[in-house]
């Protein structure tokens, strides 16, 4: 698009003004330009917080490649437009520029994103809420009736997802799925075990998640324990199917290696990197491909070698079995903003969220388990709209996470 | 159990004795975080993150003429190879917080960011030994990332003493050897020495030469830190289209 | 009780075992009669009492056949200081076991999963907005465990949360289904819940048709979803007028 052609909107073209050139391009260079790739041109504007010091700077690219087709899809009406401070902010998010720079009391030369401002709140419930000014949540949630959301994606979209296998060596199998800022990592370790005497003919499977102090730092310490918990639950819920072990994920029959003697248990072992919402889906995709991934040493028994009747296990170094995976399902996660329902929302969309349903759905279209998070209630009739949207999103989602893990398999066969 | 192979002199997993292992930064991978950093060293695989300087979350704690620096460091379930669900905040967690927090503060200019607070969050992903030092490593360069002044970047490598020859930066079954280990930190351009645990006993004369060791390997990090960071920056300069 | 007291633990667990073994057999066939006599559309009959704990700003106590709950509600008292600032309420639920509440000794304790959902399940009937800075308290004690406790304690901690007077939209009524191959069989025993094949849990405001909590587990067709959803439904306006009809007795009792 021509730069010339554009209206002269205020946002786009800061005005060149005195304070431009505030902290950074002091005469004095600074302390450690080796280091850190300070800007040489940065766009400030006084933001009326409650600190009179503070004030925000932004900077973005000027010759960004991307800025152009994203102010193109631009289609905010102009009562739409937040004023103030807030709005601007997000009007520039919204034009694809990346804000970099808060700056305290001029001295001192700070970079703090945006992000810090938001610190991660964790209230009672583990739902995370996200200092949002009136503007930025009137600016989301008006996004989403219009079905153009902050980052330009339509309400049933997904972020692009990416996929990668046996990033954990010592693990049986592993994977590590991004899904925007969202990154998580999942392993899977398989230990000789004892079936549990109530299920003589099954394998155990059990799923830990654990949301590291690096995704938020309100995870720090025992901060992260409570949305972790709700987590595996969710996931043991979503995968592991009913009490009799009918519609499980996972074929727990498959892991059994001598009845009511040994099996094998499968440890699932979560770990969240990066959290920008949307974990149970990103998690849930990760299991996926991390199961597909595994590989279970072969195992020769040898039964009647003892007397006690402990069945000699002899384990396999060379030969490994690969996974039935085709009965996972996926978790699709609609998260209901004002009166519409959205897939894959950010940390900024949950926490405007009035409730949230979390849907596994297989490959046949049936549904393996469903938990509804947050607090506000639903009408009966919703659900079941919601169900068959997940049924439809999910497979569209199964699709892709297929070729992702076909991708991801070849490309670690060729290294 | 023998570390050295009497005939080559290479150790186990077929290095040198003053060779490192491959060492690989990579910059920005926790898109939230204010800067973020992942170090590999061999098979040791930690990521760290940074947060802040931002305001003091708990009042109780800020200082009022410089900033507080806090750290946490975890392991997941799955960075051993046996695998272990372990309780957050145990002695050995706890001890390295420390470590890594008291190596972080002395070169992080802290008397520039008064009432404020930065958080520096590592996450072992994998553990093969040297943990410690590929954590503070990746600390660097998350506080490079994020931004900070800090008056030098601080490196870190380990060194032992196994088979009657110092040994530069150990993998886990050397470090589980039972020998000396000796993990120093250094302020690189400066050249002072910000870290330095042992724990057991060496002859100081052999001792010197160890540390030496752990020193040189610390420069070459350090070297590699740099380039990785110019890098970065010609990157963003790239992206500015500078 | 109706089952024949056992004296050995012991050979009670391995003949226990056996029993589920058949039990799960019988459980695919199409048609088998439930232990206590009811059909697969029957409720168990609902027991329910408020004002059971003094101590606690309001109480209930509920009981559906074997499943005992007894739920105290403290506050809104002032939260914590450590707590941040909030506009609105908050809530904390907790539900725990006691040691005796299952067959095997020591299963107490509490319940983290079960916590969690109930918060849920009560979060979005109360209006929070109403007692700002405060907090609300539900702690949940399954007195014994005998099948479907979930759904037990998320209706006996709303009558509870009526009792200490909290506002609320409506109260809410939880009840949940197994399902058995082709059959759904409404308010399940523990003894049916260890053979189910799936289950769905609704807790919904029957005033307003609202469903605040639901969980499903196990492989569903939306088809047999739709018939589990409007079994529910059905019984939760169904239970929420004993409810109803429970808290007007008590009014009426104490003035």
């Amino acid at each position: 698009m021509d730069g010339q052609s554009l209206p002269r909107n205020p946002l786009a073209y800061p005005p060149a003004s005195p304070r431009r050139s505030l902290p950074f391009s002091s005469s004095r260079p600074p302390l450690h330009s080796s280091l850190l790739p300070y800007p040489d041109e940065v766009f400030i504007f006084l933001a009326p917080t409650a600190h009179p010091l503070r004030c925000l700077a932004l900077w973005f690219p000027a010759a960004q490649p991307s800025a152009a087709p994203t102010y193109s899809r631009q289609r905010v009406a102009p009562p739409l437009l937040p004023s103030g401070y807030c709005g601007l902010v997000s009007s520039l998010r919204r034009l694809g520029w990346r804000p970099a720079a808060y700056c305290s009391s001029p001295p001192s030369r700070l970079r703090i994103s945006l992000s810090h401002r938001r610190a991660l709140v964790g209230s009672a419930t583990g739902k995370r809420m996200v200092g949002l000014s009136e503007g930025e949540k009137r600016f989301i949630r008006g996004g989403i009736a219009q079905d153009l959301r902050t980052d330009g994606r339509q309400r049933l979209h997904y972020r692009p997802i990416s996929v990668e296998t046996g990033v954990i060596p010592q693990a049986n199998g592993s994977a590590r799925v991004r899904l925007g800022a969202t990154d998580v990592i999942v392993s899977i370790k398989a230990e000789l075990g004892k079936p549990h005497p109530l299920q003589p003919d099954k394998g155990k499977v059990a799923i830990f998640i654990d949301c590291s102090p690096t995704a938020a730092p309100m995870f720090e310490g025992r901060g992260g324990e409570e949305l972790s918990t709700e987590l595996s639950f969710a996931l043991q819920r979503c995968l592991l199917g009913g009490r009799s072990g009918a519609g499980a994920g996972i074929d727990l029959s498959s892991l059994l290696i001598v009845e009511g003697k040994v099996c094998w248990d499968l440890y699932i072992d979560g770990l969240v990197v990066s959290s920008d919402g949307n974990l149970l889906d990103a998690l849930a995709a990760a299991i996926k491909v991390a199961l597909s991934n595994a590989g279970i040493p072969k195992v020769t028994v040898n039964l009647g070698a003892s007397p006690n009747g402990q069945p000699d296990v002899d384990v396999s170094d060379e030969e490994f079995l690969q996974f039935d995976t085709s009965g996972v399902p996926v978790v699709v996660t609609l998260t209901k903003v004002g009166k519409h329902y959205i897939v894959d929302a950010t940390s900024e969309e949950e926490s405007q969220m009035s409730s949230a349903v979390s849907i596994s759905v297989n490959r046949h279209g049936h549904i393996c388990g469903l938990t509804k998070r947050g607090g506000a209630g639903l009408d009966p009739s919703v659900i079941l709209d919601m169900i068959s949207v997940a049924k439809h999103v999910g497979e569209q989602l199964m699709s892709l996470l297929d070729s992702e893990i076909a991708a991801a398999e070849a490309s670690a066969e060729d290294q | 159990m023998e570390y050295l192979d009497s005939l080559t002199g290479f150790r186990l997993d077929g290095r040198r004795p003053n060779d490192m292992r491959q060492i690989r930064g990579e910059i920005g991978v926790v898109a939230k975080a204010d800067g973020s950093a992942l170090f590999e060293m061999g098979n040791t695989k930690v990521i760290a993150a940074v947060y802040g300087p931002r305001e003091v979350q708990n009042k109780s704690q800020q200082v009022n003429n410089q900033a507080l620096v806090r750290c946490e460091y975890s392991m997941a379930n799955f960075s051993t190879g046996d695998r272990a669900r372990r309780p957050k905040g145990d002695r050995r967690s706890t001890e390295i917080s420390l470590v890594i927090r008291q190596t972080m503060e002395t070169c992080i200019l802290t008397h520039l960011m008064p009432r404020s607070q930065i958080d520096i969050f590592v996450q072992v992903l994998q553990a093969d030994g040297g943990t410690r030092s590929a954590c503070i490593n990746a600390a660097t360069l998350a506080l490079a990332d994020a931004g900070v002044p800090m008056c030098d970047i601080v490196t870190s490598c380990s060194a032992g003493y196994l088979s009657s020859t110092p040994l530069l930066d150990l993998n886990y079954i050397e470090d589980s050897a039972g020998g000396p280990d000796v993990t120093v930190g250094i302020l690189a351009k400066m050249d002072k020495v910000t870290l330095l645990q042992m724990d057991a006993k060496l002859p100081i004369d052999i001792f010197e030469n160890v540390m030496q060791l752990a020193i040189e390997g610390c420069k070459a990090i350090a070297q590699y830190i740099r380039g990785v960071l110019l890098e970065n920056t010609k990157q963003l300069e790239c992206c500015r289209g500078v | 009780m109706a089952t024949n007291p056992s004296t050995y633990a012991l050979s009670q667990s391995s003949d226990s075992k056996q029993r589920l073994q058949q039990r799960r057999g019988l459980f695919q066939e199409t048609e088998w009669t439930r232990s206590d006599g009811r059909n697969f559309h029957q409720c168990r009959p609902a027991f329910l009492r408020t004002g059971a704990a003094n101590a606690a700003s309001g109480s209930a106590y509920a009981e559906f056949g074997a499943t005992k709950v007894i739920v105290s509600v403290f506050g809104p008292r002032e939260s914590k200081k450590a707590m941040m600032y909030s506009g609105t309420g908050r809530l904390n639920c907790n539900v725990s076991y006691t040691t005796f509440s299952t067959p095997v000794r020591g299963q107490g304790s509490d319940h983290k999963e079960y916590s969690s959902l109930l918060h849920k399940a009560l979060e979005g009937a109360i209006i929070l907005e109403t007692f700002p800075k405060t907090t609300v308290d539900v702690f949940a004690l399954v007195l014994e465990s005998g099948g479907g406790d979930l759904p037990v304690i998320i209706t006996c901690a709303s009558l509870a949360l009526a009792d200490a007077g909290i506002m609320m939209y409506d109260l809410v009524a939880s009840v949940s289904v197994s399902c058995f191959g082709r059959n759904l069989v409404i308010d399940p025993t523990s003894e049916e819940e260890a053979c189910q094949d799936g289950t769905l849990m609704i807790t919904c405001m029957p005033a307003r048709n609202e469903v605040t909590q639901l969980t499903l587990t196990g492989e569903w067709t939306t088809a047999k979803i739709n018939e589990a959803m409007e079994l529910c439904l059905d019984a939760c306006s169904k239970l929420a007028e004993i409810m109803r009809s429970c808290l007007k007795e008590a009014a009426s009792g104490s003035s």
